[in-house]
């Protein structure tokens, strides 16, 4: 997963074509693929989501008890480790790799984004309100010791959660490339 | 708040589709018709395209969720069902064509780099950037097919909200 195993070789490197603003957050180093890539990602996976739920009627209920700004907030979180996951397996392997390689690193970032996420979750809901149940002393050692087991067992399953959405997405980002070099060349062949 | 937080979502997703069916249409025509000549043009629309894309799925489920869709076995729900599969069709084409404009600009960069330093800023971008004259028509294709499906969700949508 190091560096030792470098970008595989592949054509010239794409000359980044930056906006602007995300080039202000990730000095430069976000290119129009990565961009492209992470939303269509997460864009995926929340169709595929909304898909599934509403062809087995729970849409509804589902969304129903959401609240429409904390949804949005989730959606912003959610679409940025996208970006700085697909950023980091961008930055180690081109996307010519094989698609085992992508297919690995993708489990790599998903885990890491997974977690990430997570750990999110626990400092926004239940860090703030253990503090102050320590602090009125309502809360005793074992609901502190509570959250810590229930971290552990997160960290786990977040990890493999998010590294199985990294793997498909992984190797979905590898077959879009893949399939634009064909329509290149076919475009190519009818010339 | 909840009223007025849904017509800002319900406002930003029409004013994102604006953006995207006439993005795309001038695409369309700039390379159909040759005004287009560079990757460029295509280059910064996919940034906002994709920004858009994300703006709409954000969007479209907060619609959904002020909305509380009913049953897939609804008309209404039969075409949700429709739309969204459609949008899912257009997000995954749109990803190959994104990449397609991607390769194409690495594949020329090198022919239009010849012979002249380049920082690759934005800036450089305008300037001599290459050329689109091999990929006119892949990207005129692509860009057609982009807009008609746009218009096909926009006609699912009328539908959706009006019957």
């Amino acid at each position: 997963m190091g560096e030792s195993e470098g970008r595989q070789s592949s054509p010239p490197p794409e000359t980044p074509a930056e906006s602007p603003a995300v080039t202000a957050v990730l000095g430069g180093r976000l290119s129009l693929s990565t961009w492209a890539l992470a939303t269509f990602d997460v864009g995926l996976f929340v169709l595929v989501a909304v898909l599934a739920g509403h062809a087995s009627g729970a849409l509804s209920d589902l969304l129903g008890g959401l609240n429409t700004l904390v949804g949005a907030a989730v959606f912003c979180v959610v679409w940025a480790l996208f970006v700085l996951a697909v950023w980091w397996v961008d930055s180690r392997v081109e996307l010519s790799a094989s698609l085992w390689t992508l297919a690995l690193h993708g489990f790599a970032a998903g885990a890491m984004a997974g977690v990430a996420f997570l750990l999110g979750l626990v400092a926004v809901l239940a860090v703030p309100a253990l503090a102050e149940g320590l602090a009125l002393g309502t809360a005793t050692l074992s609901a502190v010791a509570g959250v810590a087991l229930f971290l552990l067992v997160g960290v786990a399953v977040a990890s493999l959660i998010g590294g199985a959405i990294g793997l498909l997405v992984g190797v979905l980002d590898g077959l879009c490339f893949r399939l634009a070099d064909r329509v290149l060349a076919a475009s190519a062949g009818d010339r | 708040m909840g009223a007025l937080t849904s017509l800002a979502m319900r406002t930003l997703h029409v004013l994102t589709v604006t953006v995207l069916v006439g993005g795309s249409a001038a695409a369309w025509y700039g390379y159909r018709s040759g005004a287009i000549t560079d990757l460029a043009a295509a280059d910064r629309f996919e940034w906002l395209f994709w920004t858009g894309i994300g703006a709409l799925v954000l969007t479209g489920v907060g619609n959904l969720g002020a909305l509380g869709p009913p049953g897939p076995t609804t008309d209404w729900g039969r075409t949700l069902l429709v739309k969204l599969t459609l949008v899912v069709v257009l997000v995954c084409g749109s990803a190959v064509r994104t990449m397609v404009v991607v390769r194409a600009r690495e594949a020329a960069r090198p022919v239009a780099d010849e012979g002249r330093e380049s920082d690759g800023g934005p800036d450089d971008e305008g300037r001599d950037s290459p050329s689109s004259d091999p990929h006119r028509t892949v990207l005129s294709k692509a860009y057609g097919a982009t807009t008609g499906l746009l218009l096909a969700l926009v006609v699912l949508a009328e539908v959706l909200a009006h019957g």
